[in-house]
């Protein structure tokens, strides 16, 4: 009868978990992507699609080679295995590679690095040995567990011991604290930091609500951790309580009290079965804790199994592109929100769909990501001088750039608009359920109620049948003394009667008798107080029975309550996804703007360049103009300087000739005038002597002298005026001659002038192209970025810890001699027989086996690079750091100095026996940093190679040192 | 030159939505705006006086009535007296007769109540001015110093813990602040590790393969300019420095009257090498005194332990005063809590952090004064109650930090300090 009520409320169980699968599956994922399809060109499409025209530029061969190393294997190549690869010269190598580092050990090794640090996030080891827990994730890597099973594992394990016990290292290194475990299972297994919701809804990312964090804690509310034994030792494991929903208040809004049932993110409510009290667990099983018969946790753990939960499979997708490419489609990996796009949200359905349509298998999604173009692409140079060809396509880009903005910007503000309509209305619905909430929180409360109160009868109905047991057992043992007292009494009368009459016979037979009927007087009152006891019992029986009907009946008024509660937020639900896609739309318009305006800078300030080129140019020109009319202006000059003594000498030989003629017309007019006063006293005379006829003819005589003398003079001062004029006339010139040169100065004043001006605009213009050719180199920088942030160039990115220290122990080939050494010893113990030796399975296990061992030996190694280079235990562990410890460690720990010593036929060894120092470069360089030497690098390694040839050993392992301290080995372009 | 792209480095750690909303880089200040920011805002601090806290962390529960709230004559005061300071009015025991004499520089919080008996999770509430919650870990003063207080380019480790012994690596203290802001130990006061050149490297060695590391690094640079490729060059500049500064750590460079000042002990010792960081401007030096931890005869143990810290930590007050740097140095005396009124059946005192004391001297916080009372018996506060997340608030404030603004980490914003708390104003001056 208890197995058919079990069986069937199983069935109701798991149809209720059919049902709950259902619900989360709202937007199930189309199992049939086009299988036609070569999915690593399809990857390419949709990169290039979601940032159309950039040139495709690719990785140079080895550093590509380095990269894959990396990304598959967690190490470079060696020196060997990248001039091999430089020397194959088949079309297809490149994959080949792919499959060979797939199928290396070190495959598993990394990959389960990767994964202990995704989820562990470097926790400290409190429970679960760091080598059970990494020998298990290996393990399920090498079976090809698909990922979703993995991580779903995590969350239903108990920690019983066994082989899985190290499945529960999530749990139990969390102190099976279900907030810490909420938090990190919204961030790990869904990419959303909801810790903040935990007390109020986030502050600034809409959709982070407190409900939507309460309804994921549902899930793990019930977990806890707790000791049990087994055998002589007590262990740590995992249990879960049944059904454990409590209210929740915001602290920014006290008062208002939430209920809610497990859910993910804004998905419906999965459907909790009511648990009856003393019906709600599986019979307890030694050694283990308490299973309930509902476990929620399973419940999330299946939907996750079941790969219909889109916000799980994307975020797998997402964290797994982000370890290939460095970074995710949504960055960061765990802030997933409306208002956070994907770079493109076709890429990441595109892969999401592909993880899922793979069954969640880590090695065909990797392998598909590292055969894409994408991931092969190399650094995008933008700058100019560079490569001119190289951004013509920016130009391109950014054509009417600042219409497009303008276009773009309008439309934000009428999605902002929207979205915040959208959230309104939004909030509106919520608001709107506020009654319904109410009411079932009410309800829920009341099934609380009913359940303790029943909880109670259970126990008082425990108590009573315990006394009444006890009862009854006293009056079994009062009845089965009194029978046994009976039986002497009968037992000794036949003996009486046989032997007859016997005094001492007869006294113990009266004495059996009486002492018998004691003993029934004395079972009287037990046999009340077993009937009073039975009554009891009767009694809670039916106050349990009474008070489990009060409890079946407060289940099905609440889950009437419930249902009306589910209908009513269904429409609130529909409205907050609708507020979401506004939201991303308005993201999405945002995230062009930006990019937009990125690319109008570069353009504005590349024009801007050209500009001031040109600008420079004109004045350069101008002032060969201006130094050609100096030139002629200044010759001018000189000839009019040459030719102004000559106009000197000529105006003052007039000065001197005009003198003499001056001096000439003085003395005739003196003549004249003496001549004129001696004529007047001639004619007064006649007066006085009277003697007119004499004195007459001395008169005319006179006047013949004065007129031809006058006639002089009228010459003279004709000629002494053409004196004159001329005079003037050559001081005139003079003049002239003095002004042409003074014009002149003044021309070559003025070009002068106009040179000095035209060179301080040329070095002005000089300045700007400086400082606008910094701008130019940030705006490179930025836009080089941002295609790296698109994936369609690739972005320089931080070795993890791991891939720092297994590099170091790999360039020079100290991993190797390990790797050989437990080979050998491997080959020592147990020599491969011939058909062993053909065997490629027996030697992959043979390998993995010494690579195994040789880590072990090594790991001490790696541990001390992950304190160094590591982040914090439970802190996100991608966030890039450099700090002076660790340039102290590489300086002078002397570790990477001592690995940088030449053994066997390793890089520094090799660089030793090379004579020729430009060879010795290539070595050096291909061996630490798989690439070759450019010119300059040959002849610094050249240069160092002459400072003291008689110690080249130390030289080289110096050199070796410097390339494996350097930045080129700390990141990946 | 090396072009700036300091933008582009703030938008890689910046999460999308923020800058997204406006906050930092966009369209037009893309340029100028946040080269202005990375740069301009360091050489700001720089030129400001460097502001430091010094934490004296009385390791296992320093008792409130043998130091700082004695009371006498009372039947859970003990045997000791309490005596006059240099404030008139204020007294403490007399196991503190120099930090008495000092009492002018001083400010004593003697209403701490912070309702956590364990030492663990008291050390954590005290470091880092919240309860532990298995759900989040944060950062500890030291770490939260070092990033509020550091220069952006300062070489020196910016928090810095003396312990008694071990020491030497990082610390796990930062939490989401990062490893950069991680405590170095100084164990019992060597200077950090790998300071020195490795055996078989001299001086000529190091100088040819670190030029010829640089001249790599510089290529790689110019070729991968980001703020990743910075940050890394940065570094090893930084560890040139540190060794070059490795005198900074030595204590026995100090003269021999100093260290005769400071007492020939390891705690005068550490005191001595704490004054000297603090002039050499590291922003958070934490030295421990052990182990106060008195369940067993109480009054015997800090007979011997309080007279040890009272001598040096009197000489570094003096000092700090006297060389001007307590204008600028928060000094805080805690513990993880106090010890019992109740003295015990084996006369000890045992876990109490209903009502004991924290001290707090220099930078902003008022000089020479008592905030909070307990009452006659110390077994309550009747005044000036204040906890841990106060407190965090208020050492922050001391030292200029606004303790109620956010971090921004990776586009997340995280309170400085626990948001429903509020700094004790009336202690600041």
């Amino acid at each position: 009868m208890m197995e058919l009520a079990r069986a069937t409320r199983w069935t109701v169980l798991g149809l209720l978990l059919a049902i709950c699968a259902q619900a989360i599956s709202i937007q199930a994922i189309a199992q049939t992507p086009d299988a036609s399809a070569d999915f690593p060109a399809r990857i390419d499409a949709l990169v290039t699609a979601a940032t159309p025209g950039v040139p495709e530029f690719y990785e140079q061969e080895s550093v590509l080679l380095r990269k894959l190393y990396l990304c598959l294997i967690g190490q470079p190549p060696i020196i060997g295995e990248v001039d091999a690869y430089l020397a194959d010269s088949t079309t297809d190598k490149y994959v080949k590679k792919v499959d060979e580092l797939m199928a290396r050990p070190e495959f598993i090794e990394h990959w389960a690095e990767k994964l202990d640090v995704m989820l562990m996030e470097r926790r400290a080891n409190t429970h679960i040995p760091q080598d059970q827990w990494a020998a298990w994730l290996r393990a399920q890597l090498a079976s090809k567990r698909p990922v979703n099973q993995l991580m779903a594992d995590l969350l239903v394990a108990d920690g019983a011991p066994g082989d899985n016990r190290p499945s529960s290292r999530f749990l139990l290194d969390r102190t099976g604290d279900p907030h810490l475990i909420t938090k990190d299972v919204a961030r790990i297994y869904f990419g959303r930091d909801i810790q903040c919701s935990q007390c109020h809804n986030h502050p600034t990312i809409d959709s982070y609500l407190q409900t939507d964090y309460h309804g994921l804690f549902g899930f793990v509310a019930g977990v806890f951790m707790t000791e049990v034994a087994d055998g002589d030792k007590k262990v740590q494991m995992i249990g879960e309580k049944s059904a454990s929903d409590s209210p929740f208040e915001s602290v920014f809004r006290k008062g208002t009290m939430h209920r809610v049932l497990p859910h993910l993110f804004g998905g419906e409510e999965l459907a909790q079965p009511w648990m009856i009290p003393g019906e709600d667990y599986h019979p307890a099983e030694a050694g283990k804790p308490a299973k309930p018969l509902h476990s929620r946790r399973e419940q999330l753990a299946s939907a996750i199994r079941s790969g219909t939960v889109d916000s799980f499979n994307r975020n797998i997708a997402n964290r797994l592109w982000a370890q290939v490419f460095g970074r995710g489609v949504v960055e960061p990996v765990d802030l997933f929100h409306a208002d956070n796009p994907p770079l493109s949200e076709e890429l990441l359905t595109g892969l999401t769909q592909q993880l899922v349509a793979s069954q969640f298998d880590l090695r065909t999604f990797v392998r598909d990501l590292v055969r894409s173009k994408s991931f092969q692409r190399g650094q995008i140079s933008v700058e100019a001088d560079a490569n001119p060809a190289s951004i013509a396509w920016i130009n391109t880009a950014a054509e009417k750039v600042a219409e497009r903005i303008a276009q773009t910007e309008q439309a934000s503000a009428q999605l902002r608009d929207k979205k915040n309509a959208s959230y309104e209305a939004f909030q509106k619905g919520l608001s709107d359920n506020a009654a319904l909430q109410a009411e079932r929180l009410t309800a829920f409360a009341n099934v609380d109620t009913c359940r303790a109160a029943y909880s109670q009868t259970l126990e008082a109905l425990k108590k009573a049948n315990a006394e009444k047991a006890a009862a009854e057992q006293a009056v079994n043992a009062a009845n089965d003394k009194v029978a046994k007292l009976q039986a002497a009494t009968d037992a000794s009368a036949s003996a009486l009667a046989a032997v007859g009459q016997d005094a001492e016979l007869t006294a113990a037979v009266e004495l059996l008798k009486t002492r018998t009927a004691a003993a029934k007087t004395a079972t009287e009152p037990l046999q009340k107080a077993f009937t009073d006891k039975s009554a009891v019992a009767t009694t809670a029986q039916e106050a349990s029975a009474k008070s489990k009907e009060a409890l079946l009946a407060a289940q099905n008024s609440a889950t009437q309550v419930n249902q009306r509660y589910q209908d009513a937020s269904r429409i609130a639900q529909q409205l907050r996804s609708q507020a979401d896609a506004d939201v991303m739309a308005s993201a999405n318009t945002e995230l062009t703007l930006h990019q937009l305006k990125k690319y109008a800078t570069w353009n504005e300030v590349d024009s801007r360049l050209t500009q001031l080129a040109q600008q420079v140019q004109q004045a350069n020109n101008e002032v060969t103009v201006q130094k050609t009319n100096l030139a002629a202006v200044m010759a001018s000059k000189q000839t009019a300087d040459q030719k102004l003594p000559e106009f000197i000498v000529a105006a003052e030989t007039m000065v001197g000739q005009l003198s003499v003629n001056k001096k000439a017309v003085e003395e005739l007019s003196t003549k004249v005038s003496r001549l004129v006063t001696a004529k007047d006293a001639l004619t007064a005379s006649v007066e006085l002597v009277g003697e007119p006829q004499k004195i007459g003819v001395a008169i005319e005589q006179l006047d013949v002298s004065l007129v031809a003398l006058q006639q002089q003079l009228a010459g003279s001062t004709q000629e002494l005026a053409k004196v004159e004029a001329s005079t003037t006339q050559r001081q005139n010139e003079l003049n002239q001659h003095k002004q042409v040169i003074a014009k002149l100065q003044e021309q070559a004043t003025s070009i002068e002038k106009l040179i000095a001006d035209s060179a301080q605009l040329q070095s002005k213009c000089e300045m700007d192209i400086a400082s606008a050719r910094q701008d130019r180199a940030a705006a490179a920088t930025s836009i080089a970025q941002l295609l790296g942030n698109r994936f369609v160039a690739s972005q320089l990115r931080a070795l993890t810890p791991e891939q720092i220290g297994w590099s170091f122990l790999t360039v020079n080939q100290v991993y190797k001699n390990y790797v050989d050494k437990h080979l050998a010893e491997l080959e020592k113990a147990a020599p491969a027989t011939a058909e062993q030796q053909a065997d490629a399975q027996f030697q992959l296990a043979r390998r993995t086996e010494a690579v195994r061992k040789a880590r072990a030996e090594l790991q001490g190694n790696i541990n001390h690079f992950v304190t160094l280079y590591g982040a914090g235990p439970g802190q996100p562990q991608s966030d890039f750091f450099a700090t002076p410890d660790q340039a102290l460690y590489a300086n002078n720990g002397g570790a990477i100095f001592a690995w940088a010593s030449p053994s066997n036929d390793n890089t520094s060894a090799r660089v030793i026996a090379t004579a020729n120092a430009a060879d010795a470069a290539k070595i050096l360089y291909r061996g630490i940093l798989c690439r070759e030497p450019i010119g300059s690098e040959i002849e610094a390694v050249t240069k160092y190679l002459e400072q003291q040839p008689d110690q080249r050993a130390r030289l080289v392992q110096e050199m070796s040192w410097s390339l494996m301290a350097s930045a080129e080995f700390r990141f990946l372009p | 030159m090396r072009p700036s792209y300091a933008c582009g480095s703030a938008e890689h750690t910046m999460a999308r939505r923020r800058f997204l909303a406006g906050a930092a880089c966009g369209g037009a200040a893309l340029f100028g705006g946040l080269n202005l920011l990375t740069h301009g805002a360091a050489a700001a601090t720089m030129a400001k006086k460097q502001k430091k806290i010094l934490l004296f962390n009385m390791h296992g529960g320093l008792s409130q009535l043998e130091t700082w709230d004695p009371k006498p004559g009372t039947e859970t005061g003990g045997p000791f007296r309490a005596i006059p300071t240099s404030v008139p009015g204020i007294h403490i025991s007399e196991l503190l007769p120099k930090t008495a004499q000092q009492m002018h520089h001083l400010c004593l919080l003697r209403g701490v109540n912070t309702s956590e008996d364990d030492h663990g999770k008291g050390a954590y509430m005290m470091l880092t001015g919240r309860r532990q919650n298995p759900a989040a870990n944060f950062p500890e003063l030291g770490a939260v110093a070092a990033k509020t207080l550091s220069p952006e380019s300062s070489p020196m480790p910016g928090h810095i813990r003396i312990v008694p012994s071990g020491g030497g690596g990082r610390g796990n203290d930062a939490a989401y602040l990062g490893p950069k802001f991680s405590s170095v130990a100084l164990g019992n006061g060597k200077p950090p590790q790998h300071t020195l050149l490795p055996d078989g490297i001299d001086e000529k060695s190091e100088s040819r393969r670190q030029s010829f590391r640089k001249s790599a690094d510089q290529s790689f640079a110019a070729r991968h300019p980001s703020a990743m490729t910075d940050a890394f060059l940065n570094s090893y500049d930084s560890a040139e420095q540190l060794m070059q500064k490795r005198d900074v750590f030595d204590v026995e460079k100090e003269s021999d009257s100093d260290k005769d000042r400071y007492g020939r002990t390891d705690f005068g010792r550490h005191c001595l090498l704490a004054r000297r960081l603090l002039q050499n401007d590291v922003p958070f030096v934490q030295v421990m005194h052990s182990n106060y931890d008195t369940h067993n005869e109480n009054f015997d143990f800090h007979q011997e332990l309080v007279p040890q810290f009272d001598a040096p930590f009197a000489t570094l007050i003096s000092d700090l005063a006297t060389l001007g740097l307590l204008d600028d140095t928060l000094v805080v005396v805690m513990s993880e809590f106090g010890r019992t009124p109740n003295i015990n059946l084996y006369m000890g005192r045992d876990h109490w952090s209903k009502a004991w004391s924290v001290v707090m001297a220099g930078s902003k916080v008022a000089r020479g004064a008592v905030y909070g009372a307990t009452n006659d018996k110390g077994t309550e506060v009747v005044d000036g109650k204040v906890d841990h997340g106060q407190l965090f608030h208020t050492y922050l404030q001391a030292v200029g930090v606004e303790s109620t603004d956010n971090f921004v980490l990776d586009g997340r914003e995280v309170p400085i300090a626990d948001p429903s708390c509020e700094p004790i104003w009336k202690v600041l001056a």
